[in-house]
């Protein structure tokens, strides 16, 4: 079965297109790895699948039925869970109470005005345990490391329950510490879920290898080569897309 | 490895329930004894008052209500307004030009929270779609057209303004007398203001802390970011207006200076002072400043300067408002008494 499908899709915001002609399906329970030097359009793709960029042109499909105008809140209702680049979380609240809210709002309860939310149950213990959390559940969450803030993002998207989950860059700007754990954890995940399709943005070529089943690389916001991580890797283009971008030339290699 | 496997969907944390079938695991009584408390509180000072400062209380109890509608806004969904006195004045003015109806005076406030309600969501559907900035100036204008709108339509009587607003009977208790009013008054603002603090402790009100924080974020995890703000507006636009007719049976008098930019201002001013980040600094913040302009500044002409000057002073010095620096202070002591 198909759980996210591309097709056409093409964004601008008013200049040159950011994302021109890509198509892509992905089938359910696999784990896909957009790859591709920056300003290659991964990000904007990104927002694409997510909803909080709408196509200017083509369509989204999840699970056969189009959701190219379904928007962010809608597909989080429908299974789609996603972290940022740069993690985004409430900052006020403490890292239990992010996960409470994450949680909650795939549940709806923000409808109800009377009674007060549930108690933090097995759900978000399990995410903490999962992200290895556990000790910071009651600390700000504005006082974390920057790896635990990526941690608490995937948490959060955990307590969701997601059928596809959109992870943008997991694991940048971690400690080397942390990256080991991260794909342990997204490894962890994918045995024990095995219908969850994950999407992956990466740099880190680390990441792309231990998790990915397919890897998508991008270049000028199209599509320039798909295929098995070996594949990519090994193709002469791959090293072209890459050497011809001096900021990228590290992280391909 | 231990990622989050969840069989079926558990919506009943475990654990005691008064209410069976209701999804809490421990009934939250701070919606019931904080407002117990401040009617207690504002009761007592009351009965130990001159009837100068009797009076000034009775107006500032009716404006820790007002204030906390803004809050609503302000300070639990990030939603700023410069145009919240115009909700205020609606609910006032519509008892005012309704006083001749024979209804009961709960019937009034009744009808003014629903005018300002149907005026609130008429106002937030136009600004549905508007970033922060922009929905600020729209609240703005709709103020001063309601505002000028007094002067222009001959029934709103311009700076006359409309006279003799009865206060009515509940039960066959007369409320003119002051202090009967005062029982009236207070109650109803602490039935209000606990149910606003339910409102506030709930699944939706914690969203609406969600949205404040991040509506990126809110929106990305499935909070429907537009509608709670709509709904955050209507509510605060009603429970103001219910305000405004409270004063309105107070005052027995509507003037236009009720929804003046002046006034939409001084609300924001009394919040701040109080401090938005907690439920009952905005009330405490209007009493405190009611009393403060009339006590220290009462009689001198550039007294809304001076006022003016100090608030600045600490709002920049202490932006968490009093009732975060007595939280700070308590938390200062109780570290002191450990390390000693």
């Amino acid at each position: 079965m198909i759980a996210l499908e591309l097709r056409n899709v093409h964004k601008h915001y008013g200049g040159p297109p950011v994302v021109q002609d890509v198509s892509l399906t992905i089938e359910r329970g696999r784990t896909v790895a957009v790859i591709g030097p920056n300003g290659a359009g991964k990000t904007t793709l990104f927002g694409v699948m997510a909803g909080e960029h709408r196509a200017t042109g083509g369509s989204l499909l999840l699970f056969g039925k189009d959701a190219t105008r379904a928007g962010a809140k809608r597909l989080a209702h429908l299974g789609v869970a996603r972290t940022f680049q740069v993690a985004r979380y409430f900052l006020e609240k403490t890292v239990e109470q992010n996960l409470v809210i994450a949680r909650d709002a795939r549940r709806s309860r923000y409808r109800n005005p009377v009674s007060r939310a549930p108690r933090p149950g097995d759900t978000i213990t399990a995410a903490l345990d999962a992200v290895g959390l556990q000790d910071r559940r009651h600390q700000p969450s504005s006082t974390l490391s920057h790896g635990d803030r990526k941690s608490l993002e995937i948490a959060m998207a955990l307590t969701q329950d997601p059928a596809v989950l959109l992870l943008d860059e997991p694991t940048a700007g971690m400690g080397a510490e942390d990256i080991p754990r991260t794909i342990r954890l997204l490894k962890g995940l994918r045995e024990s879920r095995p219908d969850l399709t994950v999407v992956i943005t990466a740099h880190d070529m680390e990441v792309v290898f231990a998790l990915a089943d397919r890897v998508v690389l991008m270049a000028g916001g199209k599509v320039a080569l798909e295929g098995s991580p070996a594949a990519v890797r090994d193709d002469p283009l791959t090293r072209e897309i890459y050497l011809g971008d001096s900021y990228e030339g590290g992280s391909a290699a | 490895m231990s990622a989050p496997v969840r069989t079926a969907p558990r919506r009943i944390a475990a654990g005691p329930s008064i209410l069976p079938g209701v999804a809490s695991a421990r009934f939250d009584l701070r919606p019931v004894y904080e407002p117990l408390i401040f009617l207690v509180l504002t009761s007592a000072a009351y009965f130990a008052m001159p009837p100068n400062m009797q009076y000034i209380l009775g107006i500032a109890v009716i404006y820790a209500l007002l204030t906390t509608s803004l809050s609503v806004l302000f300070g639990w969904t990030g939603t700023y307004t410069f145009g919240h006195a115009a909700f205020f004045g609606m609910g006032a003015y519509a008892a005012a030009l309704l006083k001749d109806q024979a209804w009961g005076p709960l019937t009034f406030l009744g009808v003014s929270a629903a005018v300002a309600a149907v005026a609130a969501v008429v106002i937030g559907l136009i600004g549905r779609r508007l970033a922060k900035v922009e929905f600020a100036m729209l609240t703005m204008i709709v103020g001063q057209i309601a505002y000028l709108l007094t002067f222009r339509v001959p029934e709103l009587e311009g700076d006359n303004g409309i006279y003799g607003i009865p206060r009515g009977e509940i039960a066959g208790v007369d409320l003119a007398p002051p202090e009967t009013f005062w029982w009236y008054s207070v109650i109803v603002v602490a039935v209000v203001m606990g149910l606003l603090r339910r409102i506030n402790l709930s699944s939706f009100g914690e969203s609406l802390s969600a949205i404040r924080d991040d509506p990126v974020k809110a929106a990305a995890i499935g909070i429907p970011v537009n509608a709670l703000r709509l709904a955050a507006f209507t509510l605060a636009g009603a429970v103001a207006g219910l305000a405004g007719g409270l004063f309105a049976q107070q005052g027995s008098i509507v003037t236009p200076s009720t929804l003046s930019f002046t006034f939409s201002g001084q609300i924001i001013i009394m919040a701040l002072l109080g401090g938005m980040t907690r439920f009952w600094g905005p009330a405490v913040g209007a009493i405190l400043f009611q009393f403060i302009n009339a006590l220290v500044f009462g009689n001198t002409p550039h007294a809304t300067l001076v006022l003016g000057a100090i608030l600045l002073a600490v709002v920049l010095v202490f932006p968490s408002g009093v009732l975060g620096v007595l939280s700070r202070l308590r938390g200062l002591l109780s570290r002191g008494r450990r390390t000693r």
